[in-house]
């Protein structure tokens, strides 16, 4: 049965449910962490507490698949500000770093990061450490990670990704190099 | 995208894809605005307060006051004190520790409106050289965008609350009673309208989505009987005569829903 | 309660009227003030909260979790929770009285009421911010400063090991006095917050000041602890109203 509880409320004995989100075990016991509703799962085994989407509290985490926007780019790696996390908008923004090895998985020594990134691109990569003090380690090494939106330097219409490496605005004809995610 | 990402990472093309056909993200009109709300005489601990709120945008006023001594030439201004308050309670934007430069901006509209609006006479008690000085502290509770508006009103408001004690003489000097009949009275009322200029389309009332995206702010300031009193506008974009002139019918429009909830 | 009197400044002097306090005519002395609470008051922050006990009101919003700005070398592996406390101009406190109520030492008691039940592991790498403003006080605020807290983060669904309510007790002629008012708090000789957690039965934060003796020190505390529990049934019950309204049950 689906009810509501609140933090502290107690969702059963340790071994009946399962690690979740919104729960913690302590001693014997399993608690709820946040306010929600109870979710079981097929056997009635409580496996969450669910929190309404939009009023998730998030972090990126190591794993989570983040959205973001380029801010600059040195040789060695490009800034960015982290907006989306798994899909959930950021209270706040978080900064993050991909650094030319993390770029792609083949020919890393030959990465080139002008090539791959520009200020203003809108990417998706993997958070892959918490990095040190000020910013998250990402990746887009995976193929359906990386720049899905970018802007055409001449005239700043959106680009059309033509293969892994390039994009192509639909109004100059021109052709910039840049690291695609595939979609 | 989801719709929430996709506002997120395009906030501008999110706002365009409303207001190409006439509308805003929250379901208004270009011309519409937030409903807003007068609210005065809840907080006992001062001598006037005030609450206003313009959809989500909600700005708290107490009054005190204290006597003076202004020696020296008649008074021409109210001695009226503003301070606003924006802490970060009310906006992740503000951060902990500097006032924020929109609290000064916000304390010099208050203030040369209210100096000029109240009648010093009003405040000028019967024994020499003393009168009444005013302090009006504004903390904003919520910023969701058009402070201006909602400021100077719950200025007015709180003021036109404030209750001053009678002052008796005796030989022990000067004291303070307790009954409090003495209004602030004012020489006229006038309110602000705002507006946000979008890639040179107007809006009025903008929230805080609006305002981050506005190339520049227009107020108009309009009087009881409909005439208009004055205009200010920030930002650097060029602002054509026309524009300015819809800005003024559409305040018009607007002015007096805003006196009505002033007079209640 | 007569009306507050408030400092007109040195050229006049103020009627000092003999007041009846809110207690003696009706309020029993192991009696809470009726509590009014509710949830997203700030409807754009992570989460937020408003209380008000009778004329003490305080609002609290949260930020976060933030990204850390850097500087000083912080854990990473936990949140960082940092609590301002502000008061307006007009709460009714005098300045002799702002200065016993020194607000950084009570933005500390906060901070480290709050980290006894935040699940700061969860969020890595962040800071989670508490503003409070007390817009009236008339006695308690810092106990209704934590409960608001509390209540603001549950309600930015910052994940917590249990709820926590706060409550406070003075002792003024002699007589312990739950939940006192500003008048009682200033007639007091000493007394004493503790801010309770809801499902473990334990304290967590023992706040004390004036004197007390030893065993008035043990009966305060008991009493605190029973208006304490009272204030958390209300904190539990807000949170699953709005819960409801949420999701239109």
């Amino acid at each position: 049965m689906a009810r509501i509880v609140t933090p502290g409320s107690i969702l059963g004995k340790a071994g009946e449910v399962s690690d979740g989100l919104g729960c913690y075990v302590e001693g014997d016991e399993a608690f709820s962490s946040v306010t929600g509703i109870t979710h079981q799962d097929g056997r009635g085994r409580l496996i969450s507490v669910d929190v309404i989407r939009e009023r998730k509290a998030i972090v990126p985490l190591v794993g989570s698949v983040v959205t973001c926007r380029v801010l600059r780019i040195n040789s060695r790696f490009a800034t960015v500000e982290i907006l989306v996390v798994d899909g959930i908008p950021l209270r706040s923004v978080f900064r993050g770093i991909i650094r030319v090895q993390d770029v792609r998985e083949f020919e890393v020594d030959q990465v080139d990061i002008p090539k791959s990134f520009r200020p203003g691109d809108i990417v998706v990569a993997e958070v892959i450490s918490l990095g040190d003090k000020q910013y998250h380690s990402l990746s887009t090494a995976k193929d359906e990670h990386g720049v899905i939106h970018a802007l055409c330097s001449q005239s700043g219409e959106a680009m059309v990704p033509i293969n892994s490496e390039q994009m192509q605005c639909p109004k100059t004809q021109i052709n910039e190099w840049r690291k695609v995610a595939k979609s | 995208m989801e719709v929430k990402v996709f506002e997120r990472v395009h906030p501008r093309e999110y706002f365009n894809l409303f207001s190409e056909k006439g509308i805003r993200p929250d379901g208004r009109s270009l011309t519409g605005s937030r409903k807003t709300a007068v609210r005065v005489g809840s907080i006992r601990t001062a001598l006037g307060s005030a609450m206003v709120k313009c959809g989500s945008t909600t700005m708290l006023c107490g009054t005190t006051a204290k006597v003076i001594n202004p020696t020296g030439a008649k008074v021409e201004f109210a001695p009226i004190d503003v301070n606003v308050e924006l802490l970060p309670l009310c906006s992740a934007k503000y951060r902990p520790g500097r006032k924020p430069e929109e609290s000064y901006h916000l304390q010099e509209l208050v203030a040369q409106h209210v100096r000029r609006l109240v009648q010093p006479s009003s405040l000028e008690l019967e024994f020499e050289d003393m009168m009444w000085s005013l302090s009006l502290d504004i903390y904003c509770l919520e910023d969701d965008g058009n402070m201006d508006d909602a400021t100077l009103l719950v200025a007015m408001a709180a003021l036109k609350d404030t209750r001053l004690p009678e002052i008796l003489s005796s030989e022990e000097g000067y004291h303070v009673t307790k009954s409090r009949t003495r209004t602030v009275d004012f020489r006229e009322l006038i309110v602000p309208v705002s507006f946000g200029v979008v890639d040179s389309r107007v809006v009025v009332d903008p929230d805080s989505s609006e305002e981050a995206l506005c190339e520049s702010k227009v107020t108009i300031f309009v009087d009881e009987k409909g005439s208009f009193r004055g205009l200010s506008k920030s930002g650097g974009s060029v602002t054509s005569k026309d524009l300015l002139s819809t800005c003024s019918k559409l305040a018009v429009q607007r002015a007096p829903a805003l006196f009505s909830q002033l007079s209640n | 309660m007569g009306l507050r009197e408030f400092d007109y400044g040195p050229l006049v002097s103020v009627e000092r009227g003999t007041e009846v306090t809110t207690r003696e005519r009706k309020r029993q002395w192991n009696e809470l003030r009726p509590l009014f609470m509710r949830t997203r008051m700030v409807s754009h922050a992570a989460g937020s909260s408003y209380l008000e006990a009778e004329n003490s009101k305080v609002i609290c919003s949260v930020n976060g979790p933030l990204a850390n700005t850097g500087g000083r070398t912080e854990a990473i592996e936990r949140a960082k929770i940092s609590c301002y406390i502000s008061r307006t101009k007009f709460c009714g406190l005098e300045d002799d009285e702002l200065e016993k109520r020194a607000t950084t030492e009570y933005e500390g008691i906060v901070c480290r009421a709050l980290e006894s039940i935040v699940r700061v592991e969860q969020y890595p790498k962040s800071t989670i911010e508490v503003h409070v403003l007390v817009i009236e006080d008339d006695g308690s605020t810092l106990s209704a400063a934590i409960t608001c807290a509390c209540l603001a983060l549950a309600d930015a669904k910052i994940e917590l090991r249990e709820l926590m309510a706060c409550c406070s007790v003075v002792n003024a002629n002699g007589q312990l006095l739950l939940d006192p008012t500003l008048d009682e708090e200033k007639e007091a000789s000493g007394s004493v917050l503790v801010s309770y957690l809801a499902t473990s039965g334990k304290v967590s934060t023992v706040f004390q000041t004036g004197q007390l003796a030893y065993d008035e020190m043990a009966q305060a505390v008991e009493l605190t602890i029973s208006g304490a529990r009272e204030i958390a049934v209300l904190v539990r019950n807000c949170l699953r109203q709005r819960e409801s309204k949420d999701r239109g049950l």
